[in-house]
């Protein structure tokens, strides 16, 4: 037998070592998925944002001939439109005016009543603490519509728009004038409520774990309660208010459904946007839609940089044992009846609108009474051709659409969350860990409205449009963030440790994620897929560009309802927040994990 | 031919228009789009001019052709034997959409009626109510779509105009009327296939003391109506901006410059913003109308039925007054007054039948489509005041004027003219809206 001698061995080539190379990298698990999420998430983020900035160049619908233009072809007509016409100030400058002038006081509003009720349960001694912190926070669980359609049923009279009396009206003969009802105010009152419990949580988490050994130092020093508050409280509570101002101040400038039912003809970016989509003309909505993204992301990354600088002061040192509530004394019955009655007002009451509004012949009169739009076998007779919603297929189709929706996008995003948390951590550090990091956070910084028309110009070149795939690609997309942060989180708590110790064992990866990584981690990756469930059942701004008739969901079926059939549609809302409260409910008792948990919550 | 040639002219114009970029150069977009509407009102008229000399109003309407022509051709030859056999040959689901809530109703009975032997039930089959700005871009969508087993078959839409731009532009509608039909038809209702008019009229609350009246349109422009008169937003409505924007073609701009000379005792002199008669009364009447506290006309008919709102106007759908919710008593119809008001008392468009090119079952469709157009296919809407159909074997309801009778008094949607102007007219309309 020959023996071969070195010079005989051949030495691979360059190419050969590295495919070997290439091979061991993607042996390694984590290196697998870096790769892969960074090329699949890049897809689906750039790719998006591509396509929409490149159809706002192109004549992309029928309708769109009517400016002279040919299918298909290049033009600059939109952006001149937009920006540069005597149409702009009707389709974008004024409704870009509103918008912002929404959103900054819907954000006022929001810190204000927020950080005061915040500081009321983190810092006085005011009663029914645990009460108050759960009812406060509904509104903010409920959809974003319901304060809406429910101050409508609450406080319209006969003195302006319908000249229909709403609840506040039939039950005591009071008016409220018309720009408390309709237009740019109220719109922000609702959002501001709606999103109040931003600023609850973020100020009161604050406010709960404050060193107390700053203001008693300021006590033994003689300073008045007042002073401590503005020297010392809210200092210290000034990155949350502005982390609070910046995220009430994006999501406002992405609402949608507020401003439709409230707006009173007063348009914003979204209601255009919307507007434009419906007739057809496309190029003009994509322009709007990359506004909001280009503004939202800018607000996002303005906190995130905000926030970060502030890492540097420790004023929460967890040694909070010591706090002093503040003596309300006389105030302290007052003050607990007047907020009860006020999150009662925008948690309860809005259950109590929708119910008797569903039960009335004619909206509005309390006097008349049915039933038949919950129960009726046959046509109501509203002769609209539905039955009671118990009883109509459209609502359990679309109820059978959303479950079904919500959970592929929990799977696919809470399980996506988990190996983006896995390779992250795993490969800390590496420009790939950051690249997948941020790719999988960059979805939250788009608004969910301007995202959704993103994928609608996906969904026209590539044939899906309306289908349930593209639901399920922008569903999954927009809530991985949710999951990723909780997946980087458990992964970055967990010892390495313990997986090497499977690997030694020779378990292969899959068992060692399944039978060692997700058991000790099961809570924080379990709320990785609850929270893009819960989001996703309740979620209308996302979706309503994208449902087509056999892909409808609760919510969009119920924004066609509240225009055409006000009985049915109270009905159909009541059950949607009925439903969404359940699930909550169920989330809160199976996890333990409650949105007020660490202020005034259990 | 008329149609045939008026989109060629059409076809030769847009191509005009992206050869002729130094033109829109040099002119504003204002100027550019003045000028391709009077260049598309007199090619229209060419093409109408030609159209007659070919003989064109005595030939039959042509259409057309789609992918789904030659069956639909085939299958307006059939029998309801026939058809019904080739229909049970189809599997799968059928839907249809429409612009009516009452498709669901008529769909309901069509179950009923063939739903064993077509295997369809509530689960296969339904009809759905969609908005008229949305249904145009839904139907695309499904066009464009690699699988449209779970699309509409056929439609029910109104809109005359942009249903003209999509039919001429894209191949995604298809026509059809069943032979058994087109006698029972005005020419002009063939192609694309009429099923049934809609009207909108003003109405208003008869209750207390300030119940209004009046019998010229030029006073819904005097301060008393101001806020006192309910149209839904043309925004939301593409019927309602429609019609205001009929009341520019040469026949209304002359009545409305008339009905201002009987109410105002003196000529319209033209403005700037306002070159006729018609876009002055549009712009006033918007000004007092309130467009925005309702977003459905039955809402609205419920809301004006109630005494809190007497002296107060709308301007809706008429079919609206069976509402259990609406208080027709208390509701005045201006059409039906003795003295009908000048120079319209409302308007009416058309809601037409169309096959959906990549129908999943297209001859369940044209089985559809022959069941709307007899009697008890129109059950849902004949049962009630407000539906006409397009057959005329079939009689308005019991107490109701006649579609001619309409035809008369009302703003008849005119699509070929809105087509020409539409671009342009919303721009302006829009701008009128703006808070």
């Amino acid at each position: 037998m020959k023996v071969k001698n070195d010079a005989e061995v051949k030495k691979p080539s360059k190419f050969n070592l590295l495919v070997i190379r290439i091979a061991q990298y993607f042996r390694v698990p984590a290196n697998t998925i870096l790769v892969l999420g960074c090329l699949v998430l890049l897809y689906f983020t750039i790719y998006p944002a591509i396509t929409l900035i490149s159809s706002t160049f192109t004549v992309s619908s029928i309708a769109e001939l009517r400016y002279g233009l040919k299918l298909g072809s290049f033009t600059t007509l939109w952006w001149k439109r937009i920006f540069a016409s005597e149409h702009s100030s009707v389709y974008f400058w004024k409704p870009l005016g509103n918008s912002l002038f929404i959103s900054v006081l819907a954000a006022v509003i929001a810190i204000a009543y927020g950080g005061l009720v915040a500081f009321l349960i983190t810092r006085t001694n005011i009663k029914g603490k645990k009460f108050l912190s759960s009812i406060f926070v509904f509104p903010y669980i409920m959809p974003s519509w319901t304060l809406a359609t429910f101050w409508i049923n609450f406080f319209t009279n006969p003195s302006f728009g319908t000249g229909v009396g709403g609840m506040l009206y039939n039950f005591t003969g009071l008016m409220v004038p018309e720009s408390f009802v309709y237009g740019l105010v109220p719109c922000a009152i609702v959002l501001g409520l709606h999103y109040a419990p931003f600023a609850y949580i973020l100020i009161g988490g604050i406010l709960k774990n404050m060193d107390a050994n700053l203001e008693e130092a300021a006590t033994i020093l003689q300073a008045s309660r007042w002073q401590i508050i503005r020297k010392i409280t809210i200092p210290i509570v000034m990155p949350a208010i502005l982390s609070t101002f910046l995220l009430v101040f994006a999501s406002s400038m992405s609402a949608y459904a507020v401003p439709q039912y409230l707006g009173g003809g007063n348009y914003v970016l979204t209601t255009y946007m919307k507007q434009f989509i419906n007739n057809g003309y496309n190029g003009q909505a994509y322009i709007i839609g990359l506004v909001l993204i280009v503004l939202g992301m800018g607000i996002l990354l303005i906190n995130q940089w905000f926030t970060g600088k502030r890492k540097s002061f420790t004023t929460v040192s967890g040694k909070s044992g010591q706090i002093s509530y503040i003596n309300l004394k006389w105030l302290n019955w007052p003050l607990t009846v007047i907020l009860v009655c006020l999150c009662l007002f925008t948690s309860v009451v809005p259950l109590i609108s929708f119910a008797l509004e569903s039960l009335t012949v004619s909206p509005g009169d309390y006097s008349t009474f049915t039933l038949q739009y919950w129960f009726s076998k046959d046509f109501t007779d509203a002769e609209n051709g539905l039955r009671g919603i118990f009883f109509e297929k459209q609502v359990w189709k679309a109820f059978g659409n959303s479950l079904k929706l919500s959970l592929i996008c929990a799977l696919i995003a809470g399980t996506l969350g988990i190996l983006v948390g896995y390779a992250v951590a795993k490969k800390r550090g590496t420009f790939l860990s950051k690249a997948l990091d941020n790719l999988a956070f960059l979805p939250y910084l788009m608004p969910s409205m301007a995202l959704g028309v993103a994928f609608l110009a996906i969904g026209q070149s590539w044939g899906i449009q309306k289908s349930f795939l593209i639901l399920v690609i922008v569903g999954s997309i927009k809530y991985l963030p949710f999951a990723s942060r909780s997946g980087i989180s458990a992964m970055m708590q967990l010892s390495g440790e313990i997986e090497e110790s499977a690997t030694i064992a020779n378990a292969p990866w899959w068992k060692r994620m399944l039978m060692v990584i997700f058991p000790i981690q099961k809570s924080t990756f379990i709320s990785g897929y609850i929270l893009p469930f819960t989001s996703c059942m309740r979620e209308l701004s996302l979706f309503v560009l994208l449902t087509g008739a056999q892909t409808t969901l609760l919510t969009t079926l119920l924004d066609d309802w509240l225009q055409w059939w006000p009985q049915s549609a109270n009905a159909l809302n009541l059950l949607i927040i009925v439903t969404i409260l359940i699930i909550n409910g169920l989330v809160n008792l199976l996890t333990g994990a409650s949105i007020d948990k660490g202020v005034g919550g259990k | 031919m008329f149609e045939l040639k008026a989109v060629s002219v059409y076809d030769i114009f847009i191509q005009k228009r992206e050869t002729s970029s130094p033109l829109k150069n040099k002119l504003s977009e204002g100027e550019f789009l003045m000028k391709k509407r009077l260049l598309m009102t007199s090619l229209f008229a060419l093409a109408t001019v030609a159209a007659t000399a070919c003989g064109g109003g005595d030939q039959p309407t042509k259409d057309k052709e789609t992918a789904l022509t030659p069956l639909a051709e085939a299958g307006a030859k059939m029998t309801t034997e026939e058809l019904l056999a080739e229909a049970k040959k189809e599997t799968g689901n059928f839907y249809a959409y429409g612009n009516t809530s009452r498709i669901s109703a008529a769909m309901t009975n069509f179950i009923a009626k063939y739903g064993t032997e077509l295997g369809l039930s509530e689960s296969n089959a339904a009809g759905t109510k969609k908005k008229d700005s949305e249904i145009f871009t839904l139907l695309q969508s499904e066009y464009d779509s690699k699988d449209n087993s779970k699309g509409a078959s056929m439609v029910l839409i109104q809109d005359s105009a942009t249903l003209e731009l999509y039919r001429q532009s894209s191949e995604m509608l298809t026509n059809y009327c069943s032979d058994t039909f087109k006698n029972k038809l005005d020419e002009d209702e063939l192609v694309p296939l009429t099923h049934q008019y809609i009207n909108k009229l003003f109405m208003w609350n008869n209750t207390g003391d300030a119940a209004p009246k009046f019998t010229n349109v030029w006073e819904l422009l005097d301060a008393k109506y101001k806020d006192k008169i309910y149209f839904k937003s043309p925004n939301a409505e593409q019927v309602n901006m429609n019609f205001l924007i009929t009341l520019t073609n040469e026949n209304w701009t002359k009545k409305m410059t008339d009905s201002y000379k009987a109410f105002y005792k003196k000529d319209y002199v033209a403005t700037k913003e306002c070159p006729t008669a018609s876009y002055a009364w549009i712009k006033g009447f918007l000004a007092n109308a309130d467009t925005t506290s309702y977003t459905s006309d039955t809402k609205l008919g419920a809301g004006l039925s109630k005494p809190e709102n007497a002296g107060k106007v709308g301007l809706f759908v008429l079919s609206k007054l069976r509402d259990d919710s609406v208080n027709s008593e208390n509701l005045t119809v201006g059409a039906w007054e003795a003295e009908s008001i000048t120079p319209f008392a409302g308007f009416m468009y058309s809601i037409y039948a169309q096959l959906v090119t990549k129908a999943p079952r297209p001859y369940t469709a044209m089985l559809f489509t022959n069941y709307l157009m007899t009697a008890e296919g129109f059950t849902p809407w004949g049962g009630s005041i407000g539906g006409y159909s397009a057959n005329s074997d079939i009689k308005q309801f019991e107490g109701d004027k006649p579609l001619s009778y309409y035809k008369q008094h009302l703003v008849i949607e005119d699509g070929a003219h809105i087509n020409t102007v539409k671009a342009e007219m919303d721009d302006w309309i829009n701008g009128l809206l703006v808070k």
